[in-house]
């Protein structure tokens, strides 16, 4: 029985830190999309200079 | 009053009341498919034109560095909004009360034909409606299928959406839009809206639909699904969100809320090699 338990034993991970990187100028609704920025092509972003250029 | 518009985007309702001949208070396509009739809305808005913006006043309690910032004085938050179009001062300011129930937007004159909510306004006060406990709007590609449920493709700038999207349209019902979604809860349902803040495919929609499966895009040499852990799924999920980084207890909610959207759907890695052997894999899950 005492064997069994021990097969039975998860396995040990070691922890492992998983980064996913902030993009600030997109999650700060910072600029329009053009070639150089982030945001969304369509709706008013014809409005402010920052957003002459749309992109994907 | 000159004109009364009512918008219903994630199921939210604004009112905008526009009382000066000189404004632009009508909507081009795809806003104008998010127009509703009149019902009572989440959020007043009044639009007014003055050469006399209201005063800079209170603490500043967000600056984006480029085209918005915030501030408050008491119980009004006060936001800015700036172009090098239309030299150093703000060119419109709007004001709401605490709760983003009621609120003014002053346009200067000169800028009067813009529409009232022209970026970022728009988004900036969806985004602090949503984050007082409403919901979650995300970076992402809404796919709606051919049996009625949403799909959420999930990715920064650059990750795919808008291939995605174009790989979908001949497979998909709708596409609630390629670049802008919002989630939110419903009876412990989850549920994706479209926005009409649309990418470069121009896609969007206003219906909403029960979601069914979320994908982080990563691009690769071969497609594949990858389950992730949860605080993997809800860390991916974050980057990919607009929160309010200026309050604490909307951060809170905002990191609960995808908590529980990893809960309730399937959160997995969608390795894909942009063609359609993605569509039918997630269409086989």
């Amino acid at each position: 029985m005492k064997q069994q338990n021990v097969e039975q034993k998860k396995a040990y991970e070691k922890p492992v830190v998983i980064r996913f990187p902030l993009r600030p100028e997109e999650a700060v609704l910072g600029f329009c999309k053009s070639n150089a920025s982030a945001g969304p092509s369509g709706g008013g972003c014809t409005g402010v200079s920052q957003c002459f250029t749309k992109g994907s | 009053m000159q004109s009364e518009s009512f918008l219903s985007i994630g199921g939210l309702t604004i009112a905008v009341r526009c009382g000066d001949a000189r404004l632009r208070c009508h909507w081009d396509d795809p806003v104008s498919r998010f127009l509703v009739p009149p019902a009572p809305p989440d959020l007043d808005l009044t639009v007014e034109v003055s050469d006399t913006l209201p005063p800079s006043i209170g603490e500043l309690v967000f600056e984006s560095d480029s085209v918005w910032r915030m501030l408050r004085d008491g119980a009004t938050y006060r936001i800015e909004c700036r172009s090098e179009s239309f030299g150093d001062a703000p060119y419109k300011v709007a004001t709401f009360d605490e709760g983003f129930t009621r609120g003014t937007i002053v346009m200067r004159s000169d800028v009067a034909h813009l529409n009232p909510l022209d970026y970022p306004l728009d988004e900036v006060t969806v985004a602090n409606l949503l984050g007082r406990g409403r919901g979650v709007e995300l970076h992402s590609c809404g796919v709606i299928d051919r049996n009625g449920r949403g799909q959420l493709f999930v990715g920064v700038s650059g990750a795919g959406k808008t291939t995605t999207a174009r790989l979908w349209e001949g497979e998909a019902a709708g596409i609630v839009s390629d670049d802008r979604v919002i989630v939110r809860e419903h009876d412990g349902a989850m549920w994706m809206y479209g926005t009409p803040w649309h990418g470069e495919a121009a896609l969007s929609l206003p219906q909403g639909v029960p979601l069914a499966g979320v994908y982080l895009l990563v691009q690769a040499e071969t497609n594949a699904l990858r389950p992730l852990p949860r605080a993997a799924a809800v860390a991916g999920l974050f980057r990919c969100t607009f929160p309010l980084f200026h309050d604490a207890s909307a951060l809170d909610f905002t990191l609960s809320f995808l908590e529980r959207l990893a809960s309730a759907v399937p959160v997995r890695e969608l390795h894909f090699t942009r063609d359609r052997a993605a569509v039918e894999l997630v269409l086989a899950a």
